[in-house]
């Protein structure tokens, strides 16, 4: 029996193991203890928070589609106040790396809230989201832009001292810019891909079925996309990667390590399999075993 | 903690033209069921399978007295047409029991229960419980007899006292299930109400004019079914809350109904 080593870096976060959950299907972390226990991910990004609190998009806010499923949640969140007052003690007492998705509408909006977080330890890091296909006036306009991702990785940097992640949307035609100009304003970290801009429409009320008209598609289905996104990226850029896109077991997790991420993020799948990160956790290791590999940090880029 | 419970199907059948009745025992689960709450099942032969890819809630609609649980259904899409495949010994994925139920904490005598389509499921479970208290009556509707036959059925047999509306006249009363009770004139002290969101909307006027409390089960969109994902809320007085964690029942008063 081999001794395996999960341990991964993102910058100068240390992980005990890759597999961290995706905004927005964790709540706060205490929402899942139920069925997964908090001290297992490698690290654990809260849901996506605005300065001011939202109530998120009108019903029905989910669909489902072949493999995945179509969500214009909205962001819905307490906004900051409310976030600093009562979810950051709940926040304080995990004991894994604990990351923060904030999102915005102006470039002002982002340095606001880096500034406000930058105070609090318990923060691990930031994940930028200049990826939501679900906000009016913001969200993904910025992430299609270059120019944008720069500034916005630039003014966030500026005014939070700790580790800076930027989460890139799939809905752009070259996501290697979109990266590099991420680089260029100072991130730590890249995140990818978030969810595809999709629709359904209902032909018996010849309507579109999601309340907003427009969701993001997540789930298996993005799967190949974010796997082909990841290997571009992780090709032309040297900062930490984190891959996600449909991952739903181990050996999903390790195609995109091999395609170049030094950590993964699980999301869909824990709506539908509350404890899905440790299983997936799992499955990594037995493939390591399987395949003789005691470090996952040597798996990395391996089919660059 | 119930995850990925495997439970065994004990039967799964049609009964009557719209609906699907699947018992299922669920031993570890069955003495915290209450009424009103729902389990979330993962269908479909792999239990990763990824279409259908989100498991699919069900209200309770009936504890047998073997303890095994009852769920009607009615095939309305993908998920539901392959539950009808599933024979007995087959085994399901279920997560549950999930929400908060009916909470029957309250000192009442004359209970008037309204229920419509769908939503008449999970109010049966709760008349047989309310039914060892006396006093009640259940309003049931629908489109018309086809739909109504399996519910008119149940009630008699569980020998509770009942009046059926239908849109078509079929049977009972011509007219909706609110019209049946404006003309039945009933005087509740207390109701509870499951049905499509405009007949909810009427038993909340009706109800306030009147001055009777009472709770309302809601039905909404889900995906993960334990309140992370946001995708199930519903307006109240209180801002949003979640059908799944803080539903999928609330206070009649508190539940706020767009136009």
């Amino acid at each position: 029996m081999i001794e395996l080593d999960l341990t991964t870096r993102l910058a100068s976060l240390k992980l005990k193991n890759p597999v961290i959950t995706a905004s927005g299907t964790c709540g706060y972390g205490e929402e899942l203890k139920e069925y997964l226990d908090p001290d297992i991910p490698g690290a654990i990004t809260v849901k996506g928070l605005t300065i001011k609190p939202s109530v998120g998009n009108p019903a029905p806010r989910i669909t489902e589609t072949p493999a995945g499923i179509l969500n214009s949640i909205g962001l819905e969140n307490p906004g900051l106040e409310e976030f600093l007052a009562t979810k950051l003690s709940v926040i304080g007492k995990l004991n894994v790396p604990v990351l923060v998705n904030i999102s915005g509408h102006s470039l002002d909006d982002f340095a606001f809230l880096a500034e406000k977080l930058a105070p609090y330890p318990q923060i691990a890091g930031l994940e930028v989201n200049v990826s939501c296909p679900n906000l009016a006036g913001g969200g993904m306009a910025f992430g299609t832009d270059s120019e944008l991702v720069y500034r916005v990785a630039y003014r966030v940097k500026e005014n939070y001292p700790g580790p800076v992640i930027i989460k890139l949307t799939p809905n752009v035609t070259d996501i290697v810019e979109m990266a590099e100009a991420a680089v260029a304003g100072g991130a730590d970290i890249i995140s990818l891909i978030n969810t595809l801009l999709a629709m359904a429409i209902d032909i018996d009320d010849k309507r579109p079925l999601l309340g907003n008209t427009f969701g993001g598609l997540s789930g298996p289905a993005i799967k190949p996309v974010a796997l082909r996104m990841v290997y571009q990226v992780a090709s032309r850029v040297k900062i930490p990667i984190i891959g996600m896109g449909g991952i739903m077991t181990g050996r999903d997790a390790i195609e995109f390590i091999l395609a170049g991420a030094s950590a993964v993020a699980v999301g869909t799948a824990t709506l539908i399999d509350p404890g899905a990160v440790a299983r997936i956790i799992e499955e990594i290791k037995e493939y390591m075993i399987e395949k003789e590999i005691k470090r996952i940090k040597d798996l990395i880029g391996q089919a660059l | 903690m119930v995850i990925g419970l495997m439970v065994e199907v004990k039967s799964n059948q049609r009964v009557g033209n719209d609906y699907y009745l699947l018992k299922i025992r669920a031993l570890e689960l069955t003495d915290s069921i209450f009424p009103g709450q729902f389990v979330h099942l993962k269908i479909g032969r792999d239990n990763l399978s990824f279409d259908p890819l989100l498991r699919r809630p069900f209200s309770i609609h009936d504890l047998s007295d073997e303890k095994d649980i009852y769920l009607l259904y009615r095939v309305v899409g993908k998920g539901t047409r392959i539950l009808t495949d599933y024979k007995t010994g087959d085994k399901l994925d279920l997560l549950g029991p999930l929400g908060q139920g009916f909470k029957l904490d309250f000192v009442s005598r004359k209970i008037l229960i309204i229920g419509g389509g769908m939503g008449i499921a999970p109010l049966y479970f709760l008349a047989k419980r309310l039914a060892k208290q006396n006093l009640l009556k259940v309003l049931i509707g629908g489109k018309n007899k086809e739909e109504m036959e399996y519910f008119i059925a149940r009630f008699r047999q569980a020998d509770i006292e009942f009046a059926v509306a239908t849109m078509d006249g079929s049977a009972g009363f011509q007219g909706t299930v609110v019209d049946l009770w404006q003309k039945d004139n009933t005087q509740p002290d207390y109701l509870f109400a499951c049905g499509p969101e405009a007949m909810l909307r009427e038993v909340q006027v009706i109800a306030q004019k009147k001055g009777i409390p009472g709770q309302v089960s809601l039905e909404e969109r889900m995906a993960c079914g334990i309140g992370v994902c946001l995708s199930c809320v519903h307006k109240t007085n209180k801002g949003n809350q979640r059908v799944c964690k803080e539903g999928p029942v609330f206070s009649l008063e508190e539940v706020v109904f767009d136009d």
